[in-house]
């Protein structure tokens, strides 16, 4: 027999009660846990072991090790961008696009910019493509055996992997961009930012000598600013299932470990391509030479975020129509910039997209 | 009943209109102006701090920081410069 039920009155009273109680019980609770959290040890990040193979001033050629045979397929070099750690691809263990392409068989290469000191204000966006990316490439064919590399770029490492397809067809295999800007006039928050009138990059660098990270952050931080709140009320909800943690907490010290950009290649990314929009014009000279987006002629696979409110996803599609290649693939996933390649819905929708396609073009 | 939804569900709409209303707010070409204005000065001034620096330091006969790094950037340069000719002489 079922007990009888209370006037509404009654039970608004008794909800009252229990939530009087449980609220600051609840919250106490929370808090401690917090604190237990803060006090604990970071989330490891950039687990997967690797063997540095080669360095050129800050940079180091990392190739990562395997525990099984690699398959027939092109080694894939992953392009991170410059203005962040390249461990964004391999940010913490079972959310690392590194462990899950080596555990798929590929040979995996990924290049470490490093952290740019005040002397290399001077290395431009050309060094970064026709001096670091060139021998890297080279390194890889030559420790490998290969012919061609398969390039797998991520945002600007997008960009440089783009200009390098373009620029040398015969060492890249197949090309892969993640939320790579390449039409740089959209509907984007940076475009209209960093417009001549109101952004002075050359009196900036002139100034400055490097790009300082923390002014980048703050930039990418307004873009959306409720995004950190929206964060912070996630790691409330979730702070008693540390499990459910591992992932936030991982992005969250990569997002604060960041690096300068070195000041040239700044001022040549901000005036000629977002000032300027010359890549699709194909204006752009990188090493002397007009980089021409129809000189891509192998497989390239185009991947963006619905949401991102950093590299819209119009921006990076335009790659597709203008490459000569005749096979060309683009496939628009959720979320925003990051969590789109790196979180939980890039396990689901985009890394087994991106294992398919590589090991088909393989 | 779970005030925490209700809660949760004031905030997305919160959210929703505050980003709309901040992406509007930082299109604006007024502010927008006025930021670029700010930092133009701000420029101006570390500049001229900064040639006045440079000034001093000639007249004392010592190199300036920007002669130091680009030194020290060309050293990085010829280095790897080197490292290249040392892995092509090297190949087979």
């Amino acid at each position: 027999m079922s007990a009888p039920a209370l006037p509404p009155e009654l039970a608004l009273l008794e909800w009252w009660r229990d939530a009087a109680w449980s609220a600051p019980r609840d919250a106490l609770k929370r808090a401690a846990a917090l604190l237990r959290l803060q006090a604990g040890a970071e989330v490891p990040v950039a687990p997967t072991p690797a063997d540095v193979v080669f360095t050129e001033n800050k940079l180091r050629l990392l190739r990562y090790r395997r525990s099984k045979a690699a398959r027939e397929a092109a080694p894939v070099l992953l392009v991170p961008s410059i203005i962040n750690r390249y461990y964004v691809l391999d940010l913490t263990r079972g959310f690392s696009l590194v462990e899950f392409l080596r555990d798929q068989g590929f040979d995996v290469w990924m290049i470490d910019w490093g952290t740019p000191g005040p002397e290399d204000r001077f290395v431009t966006l050309d060094d970064h493509v026709e001096r670091l990316l060139l021998d890297c490439v080279h390194e890889v064919t030559r420790a490998t055996g290969r012919r061609a590399v398969s390039l797998v770029g991520y945002c600007i490492g997008g960009l440089l992997a783009t200009l390098f397809a373009a620029l040398h067809g015969g060492r890249v295999a197949s090309l892969v961009t993640l939320a790579a800007p390449i039409d740089f006039h959209d509907e984007g928050l940076l475009s209209a930012w960093t417009r001549p009138r109101h952004f002075p990059v050359d009196q900036l660098i002139d100034t400055w000598g490097n790009m300082p990270a923390a002014l980048l952050q703050t930039s990418f931080q307004w873009l959306v600013p409720t995004v950190a709140l929206r964060q912070n009320l996630a790691l409330w909800d979730r702070v008693d299932q540390p499990e459910k943690l591992v992932y936030p907490r991982a992005l969250a010290r990569w997002a604060e470990d960041n690096v300068d950009v070195p000041g040239e290649t700044y001022r040549k990314f901000v005036r000629d391509c977002y000032q300027r929009n010359l890549l699709v014009q194909d204006r752009l000279q990188v090493g002397g030479r007009s980089v021409r987006l129809r000189d891509i002629r192998c497989p390239l696979l185009v991947l963006t975020a619905g949401e991102d409110h950093i590299c819209p996803a119009p921006s990076s599609e335009a790659l597709a129509r203008r490459v000569g290649s005749t096979d060309a693939t683009v496939f628009r996933g959720p979320g925003r910039h990051i969590g789109a390649f790196v979180g939980p819905a890039a396990k689901r929708e985009v890394w087994p997209r991106l294992r398919s396609w590589l090991a088909e073009r393989g | 009943m779970d005030p925490t939804r209700y809660g949760r569900d004031l905030f997305d709409i919160w959210e929703k209109h505050t980003s709309r209303w901040w992406d509007t707010a930082l299109r604006s070409p007024l502010l927008l102006e006025a930021m670029g204005d700010t930092l133009r000065r701000s420029l101006r001034l570390q500049e001229a701090a900064r040639a006045s620096a440079d000034t001093w330091l000639r007249l004392a006969g010592l190199p300036t920081p920007a002669e130091h790094l680009h030194l020290q950037h060309r050293l990085n340069q010829l280095e790897a410069d080197l490292q290249r000719l040392r892995r092509l002489t090297a190949e087979p």
